[in-house]
């Protein structure tokens, strides 16, 4: 049987409808697909639930400029230490930066609960950007301590992506 | 009756009009779906920075062509590479021919001198495309790379923020991409002379950096008596003329020739390659053919000066244009 050559463009319009309609099924499928626990052990409950914290803070950072990240970053290893989570706040360190200054976790813990205030008031003064890495000046005081408490601090930050980056700090 | 009457008239316009309206609502519908999987399209976030290497930050409207972008970037990596190693040879060869004469005498030691005021120690490095510009049917792409410590591998710890750098110039010739180290950014030929009965002055050509012109001049005594082109007694003795403005020479020293002498000299002005001006001519303000001549100094004189000033064979000036 042959088609009306009038009614070619009718049914390739269709068609082009009828897939389009797929597509918009299944991106919106796609975007409402919500983490499920069932017969998940907690070991890969929680890596679930990291993953998802991780990508909503990726979400947060990547509306951000890229001064308000680099500062995110800083406060976050700050509070890390302010909370006395040394090991996540080792974590954040540059592995070479590591080497040089505190080779095992130990030093890192003990330089950190001694040189570092306990509360920890931050208060950025500059930033200058070398190509991909950042260097930010810093004051860190003690908001409940006397006036002296005040340290002046480096920190060198460089992002690889939202939420991953590598830093250091000048060593006092 | 009246409902017969509306449906034959419905009837009556799809016929005419059918193909039309099915038209409109196939392309109503399309563009709707596409709007709508647009919207449902998952937004991946992305660290945004404002480092554009490859943007010039004279003037952001330039950038490199990205067929460039990955072999200056791979030739970079591999200059500093060689220098950080002390391989001065091979980073030496890496530069363009008349980089290698004009901006370091064809002297690997001289190259060397330069990558130690550089980079004393090994460096780390961050490139910035700084400046585009065009020299006769060349594109010249001047990146300035900026040298540091590493940053993150001290926290800058017993240490202060600082780096050195030089513009590194990149462009495109018959036998591929060439590279120019050391601010260096081309020479020209000017081959241009002005003369009289006493003096004659000829400027060879020019080797420009990123921030200075260097003139190479040969400078001809035909006379009998001393001539005096810088000695500072005279106000701008040796200038560079530009469309607007003129440049003061950077070397300090005096030039006096003996009679029948000729030397060669290079005489060094500021200016940026990127300002948007060109040079004009070479100004040799106040030449003085003397009669008698016993020098400038703490030790002459004033009246001395200026009586050997005033009793002057012949006070001139010269231009040469370009």
């Amino acid at each position: 049987m042959k088609m009306k050559r009038d009614s070619k463009p009718l049914i390739i319009g269709i068609a082009i409808i009828l897939i389009l309609i797929i597509l918009v099924f299944v991106t919106n499928k796609k975007n409402n697909d919500t983490d499920t626990y069932e017969g998940m052990t907690d070991e890969e409950i929680e890596v679930t639930v990291k993953e998802s914290v991780n990508e909503m803070k990726k979400n947060d950072l990547g509306g951000m400029g890229e001064r308000d990240r680099i500062e995110y970053y800083i406060s976050s290893f700050i509070t890390s230490i302010e909370n006395k989570q040394y090991e996540e706040a080792y974590e954040m360190l540059y592995e070479d930066f590591k080497k040089n200054y505190f080779p095992t976790f130990d030093k890192f813990k003990e330089y950190a609960s001694t040189k570092f205030p306990t509360e920890i008031s931050l208060n950025y003064t500059n930033i200058e950007r070398n190509g991909t890495v950042y260097i930010v000046w810093a004051d860190l005081s003690n908001p409940l301590g006397s006036k002296d408490s005040k340290i002046e601090m480096n920190f060198v930050v460089q992002e690889n992506d939202l939420n991953d980056f590598d830093m250091s700090f000048k060593v006092i | 009756m009246r409902f017969t009457e509306l449906r034959l008239k419905i009837k009556r316009i799809l016929r005419k009009y059918g193909k039309l309206i099915s038209a409109i609502f196939i392309i109503w519908a399309i563009i709707f779906l596409i709007n709508l999987m647009l919207k449902n399209k998952e937004n991946v976030p992305e660290a945004t920075t404002t480092y554009e290497v490859h943007t010039s930050v004279i003037d952001s409207t330039a950038s490199t062509p990205k067929s460039m972008q990955q072999p200056i970037e791979e030739l970079i990596n591999e200059y500093v590479g060689y220098c950080n190693e002390g391989n001065y040879q091979k980073a030496f060869n890496m530069l363009s021919e008349e980089c290698r004469k004009y901006g370091f005498n064809n002297s690997v030691s001289d190259f060397m001198e330069h990558v130690l005021v550089k980079m004393p120690t090994p460096k780390k490095y961050a490139i910035q495309d700084y400046s585009n510009i065009k020299y006769g049917k060349t594109r010249l792409y001047i990146y300035e790379i900026k040298y540091t410590d590493d940053l993150l591998a001290t926290g800058l710890t017993n240490s202060t923020y600082s780096y050195t750098s030089e513009k590194i110039t990149f462009y495109e010739s018959d036998d591929g991409l060439q590279m120019s180290a050391g601010d260096y950014v081309y020479y020209a030929d000017i081959k241009s002379i002005s003369e009289n009965d006493y003096f004659k002055v000829d400027v060879v050509g020019k080797i420009v950096n990123y921030s200075i012109e260097k003139y190479k001049v040969i400078l001809t005594n035909r006379s009998n008596y001393t001539v005096v082109v810088a000695d500072g007694v005279e106000n701008n003795e040796v200038i560079l003329s530009l469309p607007n403005e003129v440049r003061k020479r950077s070397e300090l020293g005096n030039i006096v020739l003996e009679p029948q002498k000729s030397t060669e000299l290079i005489m060094t002005f500021p200016k940026f390659v990127d300002d948007g001006d060109t040079a004009k001519s070479l100004v040799f303000s106040s030449i003085r053919v003397m009669e008698k001549y016993s020098g400038v100094g703490e030790d002459i004189p004033e009246e001395t000066i200026q009586s050997e000033l005033d009793n002057a064979i012949s006070k001139f000036s010269m231009e040469v244009a370009f």
